[in-house]
């Protein structure tokens, strides 16, 4: 057994680094990297059929889905939140955020922010380049194909958007899709997120003063004492507040430290819902671990915020549990309240942008 | 609500590094509070958080650091963790002019939102980077004379000065604690929590033996 292991290592001609399924390069230590155990023959079956259902579903290209999701919503949101097939996802998430018509009407576009346009935030994009998902493999290789797209995606971004331009955190957003679309389809989706004219669910989030992030963090704050109140209680005695671990829940979408299985199932899920998924993935993790983290002080508790368990984060247990957890019309009551208090999200993001 | 032995300390000093993105915040503390440093590091989104307990002036201290993110975007939110802060760790990349420059902008948001007696430290790092050096040790050390700032360079990836730094700010602020409270004849209190103190036997004797060691 031992033997062969060691032939089979030496048939490989360069010693390529180990990686993930996901192309993130593993730890020595680190076993699991999501469900990459061999799969029984009926599981195998089961993912075909599955496949079928979603080929079937958005058709050639895609062109069956707008349909598809106006006469079925139910069922679109129902295969969601089960995962869209990885080998389907990156044309289904430019499906969802509508970014493949934006591509449509805007051709040439965008190569000609990167071929043409100056950014004020070129250095601090490159800065930034070797710092956004260092241990994958695409984004290892100092100016290799990896590193150039996300530059030219983050540029083109702080150029096209110059009231956003480049935030810190936005490289982690572009990364995750550069690795399920090309450069210029990348661009695109982060122009629908950010900037889509149907729905875009992270508009206003990297504006000056972070005014969503803002909101977001008073939002949960309130969701958390009202949906666990004793964890909520324990978190005010303690001191602890959202700012101090779920920034960059809010900012990031969950792409900047979580298991990456688990952050695509969560993307899937955003692009088709909007925010209020990082709300019920962050309230799920903490009740999860509820009964751990209330008897936890201050130091550890933060770290444990940071650093949540692996079961906990197994998104087939997870993502059910979010799901159950009801907080639209909360969320709603709640932006109104702090609205009340800090003036609309549009006069917000005007004040803002007025030079001081 | 009981306190393990290694969670016993005298004081607990609450310290914020702030500083343009990309200077080494985030390695200066893995450096001083874990041993470590990462060549590959994420940059920072929002705040991180680590401690450290360790002896100064003969007392034993634990240091409560706060990381922020460099980025200016990202100051809605890190400037909260300035409130309460004994101590801020100024850090500028001695390589890169611009993040230099920037110091007096930071003193202003530290004048803006942090306290009025917060003990600051300018941190030239990087130092390791010899050839590349755009900023000279004479410039820094004249603007934090001028500025009332103590300085000093360092190198987390070699991990030059790094605890001297620490341990000088710590120190610092130790004194001007422990004066406080001799002026106002109080205990000193004023740090977030009292940790046991008069553990071990007669305290003043310590104090030549651990006094700013340079290690």
């Amino acid at each position: 057994m031992e033997k062969k292991r060691v032939e089979e290592q030496e048939a490989v001609p360069v010693a390529l680094p180990k990686v993930d399924r996901f192309g993130f390069v593993k730890q020595e230590t680190s076993v699991t990297d999501g469900p990459t155990k061999s799969r029984s023959a009926s599981e195998h079956e089961r993912e075909e059929r599955r496949i079928r259902k979603w080929r079937k579903m958005i058709g050639v290209g895609g062109s069956d889905w707008k349909h598809y999701v106006r006469r079925k919503p139910h069922v679109v949101k129902r295969r969601i939140r089960k995962g869209i097939p990885d080998c389907l996802r990156g044309l289904v998430w430019q499906l969802i955020s509508g970014s493949r018509d934006l591509l449509l009407m805007n051709p040439g576009v965008y190569e000609q922010l990167v071929i043409y346009e100056t950014s004020a935030s070129e250095l601090d994009i490159i800065r930034d380049i070797s710092r956004t998902f260092p241990s994958h493999i695409f984004f290892q290789q100092r100016h290799g194909p990896g590193q150039r797209s996300l530059y030219n995606v983050l540029k083109a971004y702080s150029v096209y958007d110059r009231d956003v331009g480049y935030v810190q955190g936005m490289g982690f957003v572009a990364g995750l899709l550069l690795l399920y679309m090309s450069e210029e389809d990348a661009f695109w989706l982060l122009v629908a997120l950010l900037k889509g004219a149907v729905h875009a669910p992270m508009e206003g989030l990297y504006l000056v003063g972070l005014p969503l992030v803002q909101q977001y963090l008073f939002q949960l704050d309130h969701l958390v004492k009202e949906y666990l109140p004793k964890l909520g209680e324990h978190f005010a005695q303690e001191m602890i507040n959202p700012s101090m671990y779920a920034s960059q829940w809010f900012i990031t979408v969950f792409s900047y430290s979580f298991p990456f299985h688990l952050t695509l199932r969560i993307w899937d899920v955003f692009l088709f819902e909007g925010v209020k998924i990082v709300f019920k993935v962050g309230l799920a993790l903490l009740k999860y671990c509820h009964d751990d983290l209330v008897k936890l002080p201050f130091e550890k508790l933060i770290h444990a915020l940071r650093n949540f368990p692996e079961d906990a984060m197994n998104p087939d247990m997870l993502l059910p549990m979010a799901y159950s957890i009801k907080v639209s019309k909360r969320l709603e009551e709640l932006r109104e309240e702090y609205e009340k208090e800090n003036g609309k999200l549009s006069d917000r993001i005007k004040q803002k942008l007025q030079p001081s | 609500m009981a306190r393990r032995p290694d969670e016993d300390y005298d004081y607990l000093f609450k310290v914020v590094l702030i500083g343009d993105s990309g200077v080494g915040k985030s390695n200066l503390l893995s450096r001083f509070t874990r041993n470590e440093f990462c060549l590959e590091s994420k940059s920072t989104i929002g705040v991180e958080f680590a401690t450290r307990t360790l002896q100064v002036e003969g007392r034993t201290v634990k240091a409560q650091i706060w990381d922020t993110a460099g980025q200016e975007r990202y100051r809605a939110i890190t400037s909260a963790y300035y409130r309460g802060a004994l101590g801020a760790l100024l850090v500028y990349d001695v390589t890169k002019p611009t993040t230099f420059e920037n110091v007096s902008r930071w003193l202003k948001e530290l004048r803006d939102h942090a306290d009025s007696n917060i003990v600051i430290m300018l941190i030239g790092n990087k130092t390791d980077l010899k050839h590349l050096r755009a900023v000279a040790t004479e410039d820094a050390q004249g603007f934090a004379e001028r500025e009332g700032l103590s300085f000093i360079e360092t190198s987390a990836l070699e991990a030059t000065n790094v605890e001297k730094a620490f341990q000088t700010i710590l120190s610092e602020i130790y004194r001007i604690i422990s004066k406080k409270s001799l002026a106002s004849d109080e205990p000193a209190t004023s740090s977030i929590k009292e940790g046991k103190t008069l553990v071990v036997g007669p305290q003043d004797n310590n104090t030549n033996k651990t006094c700013c060691s340079t290690s």
